[in-house]
């Protein structure tokens, strides 16, 4: 079975096509076919929002990718969380395909599409991917948060950020010491180089009583670093130090959570899960306490269109359909500890 | 501090609408828990149709200060309030429907349209973070609040303003709220 997935929750508009068993056929992102549009070459941050001018050329470069729209047996679309009018646009796209093609429809919870992407692998690659259930640390520009993956298409979330998410407190701190944006990969590099001792941070609630975070207390402590030491003209010690104290919580948190659920494998997700920092820590970390770690490559953690169809076709499976009256949300319903809605 | 005269009831029939020139509303919070009740005291005063305005450096505290706010407008403790900054909106239930707005990330007010703003700012108390550079092409309504770390010492300072009428009265009542004092 092949699944076309169609993803416009938040920045990116993106298409995929997918298998059942997560081997991806195409997987397209409009920000990265920017020189196809008329803006041409650079797309500014406006550009990449603009849905409905994305969203028929990157179905049609997917589905031209994947040998046409007859290959296709159903549409996974996202229809949450995000904002409703940027999730529309996919919706109805998704819509008019199942309609005009008599396909089954299919809506995914973006964060449910994350917790899977694991499973995702070219065609002959194999995905190194772990059994159920297990612990992902989901950590982007708009989340944070700790879920035990349960069962196909089913997660419970065990912690959160009660603020900023962490690729956030990235972006904020690279933009007070004017590295620009996103800030991640900036700061990742240069924290590289840098000594995290030399210079003194908070610890963002590193207690292990919660499995929350808080980042927004870090990014402030720097905030007040740069008022009172102005900015250091080489920011490499406060990169590296502001960059300690984030990834030293995120592991410590999900590699307690693994301990707690009893469930030794944890998998990485969402943009952040490309920084070095994190992952290098996530690796000596989960060695030593022997917990088996799942890194996606960069691709499948970022936002994209080949998790909400392989998610997708997770609920095809157990025999799940939508109907055409499937509804936008804007937040995630049950978003509350312990509970998680199934993928949709 | 001498402090602005109440005016206790919104009046039906302004001969027209008065811009506000009056000075800001000062105020020094110096705990967190002074931030929650200005939060209290200003959701006390909230309507839908209102639009709250926060400004101030990062690490000021607006999304500290929001969460305040909406928990005294009655969005229960397990909905986490957090920043918007990447969703650009997060939309919330309290006793009236509240909408969070971050638009620390846009550039340009020709992206509010792809944002719905319009839609957003009905039937709702509205929350913008990071928008009085936008404020003409939204809506020129409301109270606006600066936050500020000081330069010595903890706490926040808090410079409240109404942008019009109805939001110059909310930042009358609040002068004179006991609690704030």
């Amino acid at each position: 079975m092949r699944v076309l997935g169609i993803e416009s929750s938040c920045d990116e508009t993106a298409a995929a096509v997918v298998t059942e068993r997560g081997e991806v056929i195409a997987d397209v992102v409009a920000s990265q076919i920017a020189v196809h549009a008329p803006y041409g070459g650079v797309v500014p941050e406006l550009a990449s929002r603009a849905h409905v001018q994305n969203v028929v050329p990157v179905i049609e470069q997917a589905l031209a990718e994947a040998g046409g729209l007859d290959t296709i047996d159903a549409v996974a679309v996202t229809n949450g969380p995000g904002l409703v009018g940027a999730l529309l646009v996919g919706l109805s796209a998704a819509k008019a395909i199942a309609f005009g093609r008599e396909l089954p429809l299919v809506g995914v919870d973006h964060l449910v599409g994350h917790l899977f992407a694991v499973y995702l692998h070219r065609a002959g690659e194999l995905a190194s991917a772990p059994e159920l259930p297990y612990v992902a640390l989901l950590v982007s520009g708009g989340h944070t948060a700790i879920y035990e993956v349960t069962a196909p298409g089913e997660a419970r979330i065990l912690g959160q950020t009660r603020d900023d998410a962490a690729g956030e407190a990235f972006d904020k701190v690279a933009k007070l010491l004017g590295l620009g944006y996103p800030g991640g990969p900036v700061v990742d590099r240069l924290a590289a180089r840098g000594d995290a001792n030399a210079i003194e941070l908070p610890s963002p609630m590193s207690s292990r009583r919660t499995l929350d975070f808080s980042f927004s207390g870090l990014k402030t402590a720097v905030a007040r670093y740069v008022k009172q030491n102005g900015v250091p003209e080489d920011p490499a010690d406060l990169c590296a130090a502001f960059q300690r104290r984030v990834v030293r919580v995120l592991v410590s948190k999900s590699v307690h959570a693994c301990k707690e659920r009893g469930v030794p494998r944890l998998v990485l997700g969402g943009g952040v899960a490309a920084n070095r920092g994190l992952r290098a820590r996530a690796a000596e970390v989960c060695a030593e306490k022997g917990v088996s770690l799942f890194v996606p490559p960069v691709s499948s953690c970022t936002d994209n269109a080949a998790m909400i169809a392989y998610a997708g076709a997770l609920r095809l499976a157990a025999g799940e359909r939508d109907g055409l009256d499937l509804a936008a949300y804007s937040r995630s319903p049950d978003v509350k500890r312990g509970k998680m809605a199934k993928a949709r | 501090m001498p402090l602005p005269v109440p005016v206790p009831v919104p009046q039906e029939h302004n001969p027209k609408p008065e811009p506000n020139r009056a000075e800001p509303l000062l105020l020094t919070l110096r705990s967190r828990r002074a931030t929650r009740n200005l939060g209290k005291a200003l959701a006390a005063l909230l309507e839908p149709g209102d639009v709250v305005w926060l400004e101030g450096e990062l690490g000021a505290g607006k999304t500290f200060f929001t969460r305040g706010l909406l928990r005294a407008l009655g969005v229960p403790e397990a909905i986490p309030v957090t920043s918007p900054t990447f969703a650009l909106m997060h939309e919330h239930e309290g006793r009236v429907a509240i909408r969070h707005l971050d638009l620390y990330r846009l550039d340009d007010a020709a992206e509010l349209d792809e944002l719905g703003i319009e839609e957003a700012l009905e039937g709702a108390v509205v929350v913008i973070e990071w928008g009085a550079r936008f404020r003409d092409a939204i809506a020129a309504r409301g109270v606006e609040i600066v936050l500020s770390v000081p330069d010595e010492g903890g706490g926040r300072g808090a410079a409240l303003r109404g942008v019009d009428a109805r939001g110059a009265r909310i930042v009358a009542a609040l002068a004179s709220t006991p609690s704030l004092r």
